[in-house]
């Protein structure tokens, strides 16, 4: 009995805990400022069939945002994906997502479900998730106007809020 | 009404996930006494199952009791609850490599053949515990990053002497792991480890304890005793 007594206390300190740390994980996704380096090469193709290369969209802030079907903050924060691009249609802004792991087919049929319209590149053999170093999903990086790397995101955030917005439009000149 | 108690206490034991393990305990060197679960077996191999910082979900309780039920008898090991730690996967990097042994060495006593099974980052103290020593070990979608940032190489942790160990890995295909599974087994390689990839498709890691799980996740995580007996065939060990 006083085994059962100890062993149910330990447990409900650690479930106490690990309420705690999961808040604080929850919260932790934070960007982290880069320092304006060229980013790695991004040649793909997209579900339309059309080519898209990260150098031909110099001149905008371009949000690159890395996913899978699978993973369940990837597809919590698509919708605010959806809803930046349409806060930013007046502005030289472009998101690519890179649907890491997954064919056209995979990626196409969830893109639909979650009804976003905005560029989205499988990457079927991960060659571009690994060139990029995606150790986690989602992994966001913020490219600005001049084709320079300035932030990253692990983890999944509220695209629309008004602290990211602000920090996207800060990359512009 | 002494009747509708006794029913229901019947109810209760005969419920699979309650089925009672015997609490087993080992005084460490830290001082510490490690406590665990026990299934006790009467067949020829002994499993040592180390849990994440998660702790043992009710179907891993329920594979541990499966498997005895097999011959197969299950120590499951909770560090980060036994110890009181905090509940994160840096936690199981504090495990002390000689406490870890100790458990080893106690399992190894029985002389029965050891397994080791360990979850994410459970597979550090695990691995350390195992140094020089000789041992089959079934480690699912192990976490041994050192560092991870985007945008420059993975660091994993140094491991040394894991020259007896025949090693599984066990990597669900929906993960973000996949893409780094050769970078993986060649850290495990360098400390001169003997290491086979088994992949698992449609899997996500933890598929046994998510709640947003698919009906293939969840059809697997009920087979997890199934699983795992046919993962211990297919160890080189045999």
């Amino acid at each position: 009995m006083q085994l059962i007594t100890t062993k149910s206390l330990l447990t409900c300190a650690s479930l106490l805990m690990a309420g705690i740390c999961f808040s604080a994980s929850a919260s932790a996704a934070e960007f982290r400022k880069l320092d304006g380096a060229l980013p790695p090469a991004l040649t793909m193709t997209g579900l339309d069939g059309t080519r898209h290369e990260l150098a031909n969209y110099r001149g905008k802030v371009v949000l690159i945002n890395f996913w899978a079907s699978w993973c369940p903050p990837c597809r919590e924060e698509m919708p605010s994906m959806q809803r930046l691009k349409q806060k930013l249609a007046n502005k030289p802004f472009a998101i690519l997502a890179v649907a890491s792991g997954e064919d056209a087919q995979e990626a196409a049929a969830f893109i639909k479900r979650v009804k976003a319209d905005f560029t989205v590149l499988p990457d079927p053999d991960a060659a571009v998730t690994k060139r990029w170093k995606v150790y986690g999903l989602p992994t966001s990086f913020l490219v600005d106007a001049n084709g320079r790397l300035r932030y990253v995101l692990t983890g999944a955030t509220e695209w629309d809020e008004a602290e990211t917005v602000q920090r996207i439009e800060s990359l512009y000149p | 009404m002494k009747c509708a108690v006794r029913i229901c206490v019947a109810l209760l034991l005969a419920w699979p996930g309650l089925a009672p393990a015997l609490d087993a305990s080992l005084p460490l060197a830290s001082g510490e006494t490690l406590v665990f679960d026990r299934q006790a077996a009467t067949g020829s191999k002994i499993l040592l199952w180390v849990a994440s910082e998660r702790g043992f979900s009710p179907n891993e309780r329920e594979a541990a009791r499966q498997l005895a039920e097999r011959g197969i008898e299950v120590w499951q090991v909770d560090w980060v609850n036994a110890l009181l730690l905090p509940p994160l996967p840096r936690s199981l990097d504090h495990i002390a490599p000689g406490d870890m042994r100790a458990i080893t060495e106690q399992a190894r006593a029985t002389g029965k053949q050891l397994f080791l099974y360990a979850t994410a980052r459970a597979a550090v103290p695990v691995l350390r515990g195992l140094e020089n020593q000789q041992a089959c070990v079934l480690l699912m979608h192990p976490n041994l990053y050192a560092r991870a940032d985007a945008l420059a190489d993975a660091d994993y942790l140094p491991f040394t002497g894991l020259n007896k160990l025949n090693i599984l890995l066990l990597q669900p295909m929906r993960s973000a792991a996949t893409p780094w599974i050769s970078n993986q087994m060649a850290a495990l390689e360098s400390a001169s480890a003997i290491v086979r990839l088994r992949k698992l498709a449609q899997l996500r890691e933890g598929f046994w304890r998510r709640e947003d799980a698919t009906r293939f996740e969840s059809d697997q995580g009920l087979r997890l005793a199934d699983l795992l007996s046919q993962w211990m065939d297919e160890t080189s060990c045999n």
